[in-house]
């Protein structure tokens, strides 16, 4: 059966767009035009996932957000106006799975959707995890780049196993933060950029062109989606 | 007490004296009217010294007594049957009070005259302090000093922006403030209105308008002098007040022409700059949507491809003028966070790798990590500008060259092309918004604000934009941006 998709967005020719494109690529759309509308008709349909536009014209998409999420573990793909990256790093804290920029490109969008409506398993400690010349082992505690072995920190590591649990999706600096250090601060804040720099240098073959850990600016960093 | 005793001394001595100095001149026969000018000398020296008429009077009787009794036959007697001594004695009692009052309209003179030069030499040096004030508050601060000093009462002055300069004021007092600026008169207890202030309060106004009250307090009763002064005060302060209201006025209105006039070329060349792409993208979709059965699918694909082209220029003019909106406000808060150079750059490659078609972007990533203190996306977009304007103004499989290096206290950027160059004369005036609008009508589109913006993103991070042309071909573009401590 056709996965279901519930649009919360205003702007009827962005609507159109939608459902046009959701319908090419399988999927059933459900638009309604305001946040209530949309926890009413999340609460009766059950979408498999929701596209939020934080500008919304009854209530803010935050709180549609907030709401959601205190019941439910729906996927939420967040739509929001250019320029306002605190907005997304907020969405992204208060549980949303990732956020799309006006105006959006169909196909990442798309892209985004696969992502977020696909639940990566746990990786067990046995489990070996590969993406084009990358191999990390994660039970023997081991990175390989082509082959050649990559030296790295406990941290570094940490880090890249985090990204990887959750590739695809975009990793905030709070979450990353709290989940390797277990807090955050001005200083973790900092070690985490030079870390995550030491970390794209040594996996990189192009730092400002990279294959695997890619920088949402201002937000956090995402690991490629490998399939 | 001690001058009352001191006039009775003076009194006393000069009557001893006198007297001595009758029958010393009587005894060596000297004439009876030189000893009546030793009487109106001693009255003289009595009402000058004493500047009392009862000392005077007294005088006058004690003399023409003493000259009775010692000097007219018969001698140690008061005789009083000549009419002479009662004419002599009237005419004591007239220069008495002649002199007396002229001693003391010389006196009150010569009180009145120091006054005004106090009061004048005050007034100068006010009206000097005034000249000099440099600002609005200034010329409050200053008045209170100054009547301050001048007055024995504690002065306050309340500003028509409600500041209140020198002590406090009670806001019991609000309502007679209020109505002495409004009705413009001097409110003290004697305004059946106010019966129960202590204070008084002047009005600062001037024709034109209000710019305050004084308030005086009522530990001393105001004397009418002390009341002239404070509104001689009041007019050197309005005219000081009001030459500085009058000068801001004329800049709020210069400015304000000026805004109007660099709002009306704005919109000109916005509207300039967002028809261009628009005509595509409308021209283009119509024609697609009324001639799509004729056209060859090749040609559709163009034609879309043209349209998304459009508005992805188009999209990136909105974002500038997001940022110059942003950065127009005033007191324009920057964003500034400490980002890896290497971050910025790779979102810089991913936002303009769609446009570079046959060009190519080399980025120069350094060996040392790098991190800048910045607004990460108004410094991407200086980057995407930067690379936008060599995309649009250089022919084809250009090279576009990203290059950074840490310097002492100071990052140094470059994007370097190797096109065609701008000619010289035009170099110094491409970071003018909307230069490009004037020097050619027929321009490209879009290119009006992009160096612009760069030019206000990079000094609002106190940072400095300049671009040569490099001697083997094309421009080079290099800003600085400030190391901070880490």
């Amino acid at each position: 059966m056709d996965k279901t998709i519930l649009v919360v967005e205003d702007d009827p020719s962005i609507i159109r767009l939608l459902k046009v494109a959701l319908k090419t690529n399988g999927y059933n759309a459900l638009v309604v035009e305001k946040g209530v509308e949309g926890i009413a008709s999340f609460l009766s349909q059950k979408p498999d996932l929701i596209l939020l536009d934080l500008g919304l014209p009854d209530i803010d998409g935050m709180e549609v957000l907030q709401q959601v999420r205190a019941i439910s573990s729906v996927p939420i793909i967040i739509v929001s106006a250019r320029g306002r990256e605190n907005e997304k790093v907020e969405a992204l804290d208060n549980g949303a799975d990732d956020y799309v920029t006006k105006p959006f490109n169909i196909g990442e969008l798309m892209a985004r959707i696969r992502v977020a409506l696909r639940k990566h398993p746990q990786i067990k400690n046995e489990e070996v995890f590969v993406c084009k010349d990358l191999k990390v082992d994660f039970e023997k505690y081991q990175i390989t780049l082509n082959g050649e072995p990559v030296h790295f920190t406990p941290n570094e590591f940490k880090i890249l196993k985090l990204l990887i649990e959750h590739r695809g999706k975009v990793l905030t600096h709070k979450f990353i933060q709290e989940n390797v250090w277990g807090y955050q601060s001005e200083d973790v804040y900092q070690s985490l950029r030079v870390y995550m720099a030491a970390l794209r240098r040594k996996i990189e073959k192009d730092t400002s062109n990279p294959e695997y850990i890619i920088t949402e600016v201002g937000i956090g960093y995402r690991f490629v989606e490998g399939d | 007490m001690i001058k009352k005793y001191r006039n009775f001394l003076i009194f006393f001595s000069v009557m001893i004296f006198s007297i001595g100095l009758e029958l010393a001149l009587d005894s060596l026969g000297v004439k009876d009217e030189n000893i009546y000018l030793v009487f109106v000398l001693a009255i003289l020296i009595i009402n000058i010294e004493t500047k009392s008429i009862w000392y005077g009077l007294a005088g006058s009787l004690v003399m023409v007594l003493s000259f009775n009794y010692f000097i007219t036959e018969p001698r140690q007697s008061f005789d009083v049957s000549d009419t002479n001594y009662y004419v002599s004695f009237i005419m004591f009692i007239v220069v008495t009070f002649m002199v007396n009052s002229l001693v003391l309209q010389l006196q009150r003179q010569i009180r009145k005259s120091q006054e005004n030069e106090k009061k004048i030499n005050y007034l100068y040096r006010f009206s000097n302090d005034f000249l000099h004030a440099q600002s609005r508050s200034d010329v409050y601060e200053k008045a209170v000093i100054s009547l301050d000093e001048y007055l024995a009462n504690d002065v306050s002055i309340v500003s028509d922006d409600g500041t209140t300069y020198g002590k406090a004021i009670s806001e019991s007092l609000d309502t007679a403030i209020e109505f002495a600026s409004r009705s413009n008169t001097v409110i003290n207890k004697a305004n059946p209105m106010f019966r129960n202030i202590e204070e008084t309060i002047f009005p600062i106004n001037s024709q034109l308008r209000s710019y305050g009250t004084i308030v005086i307090d009522g530990s001393h009763e105001l004397s009418e002098e002390d009341m002239e002064f404070v509104r001689n005060v009041i007019e050197e302060m309005t005219v000081v007040l009001e030459k500085n209201y009058i000068a801001k006025e004329q800049e709020r209105t210069r400015v304000q022409v000026e805004n109007e006039k660099f709002k009306t070329s704005l919109l000109r060349g916005l509207s300039h700059d967002i028809k261009t792409p628009l005509t595509m993208i409308q021209g283009g979709s119509n024609f697609l949507y009324e001639s799509f059965q004729q056209l060859e699918e090749e040609e559709k694909k163009g034609i879309i491809k043209d349209i998304y082209d459009e508005s992805c220029d188009l999209s990136e003019f909105v974002n500038n003028l997001l940022d110059m909106t942003r950065l127009d406000e005033e007191n324009v808060k920057l964003n500034k966070v400490k980002e890896a150079v290497d971050d910025i750059l790779f979102e810089v490659n991913e936002k303009v790798k769609k446009r570079l078609g046959n060009k190519k972007l080399i980025i120069h990533n350094s060996d040392e990590m790098v991190f800048v203190y910045a607004d990460v996306s108004l410094l991407t977009q200086v980057f995407v500008n930067l690379i936008d304007n060599a995309i649009k103004h250089t022919k084809n499989n250009t090279v576009i060259e990203v290059d950074y290096q840490k310097k002492e206290n100071e990052i140094l950027f470059k994007v370097k092309d190797n096109g065609g160059g701008i000619k010289p004369e035009k170099i110094e005036h491409i970071f003018e918004n909307f230069y490009s609008i004037t020097a050619n009508q027929d321009r490209k589109r879009n290119h009006g604000l992009g160096l612009g913006i760069c030019k206000t993103i990079i000094e609002a991070h106190e940072g400095k934009i300049w671009a040569y042309n490099n001697e083997e071909g094309g421009v080079t573009f290099e800003f600085t941006l400030p190391l901070t401590g880490e």
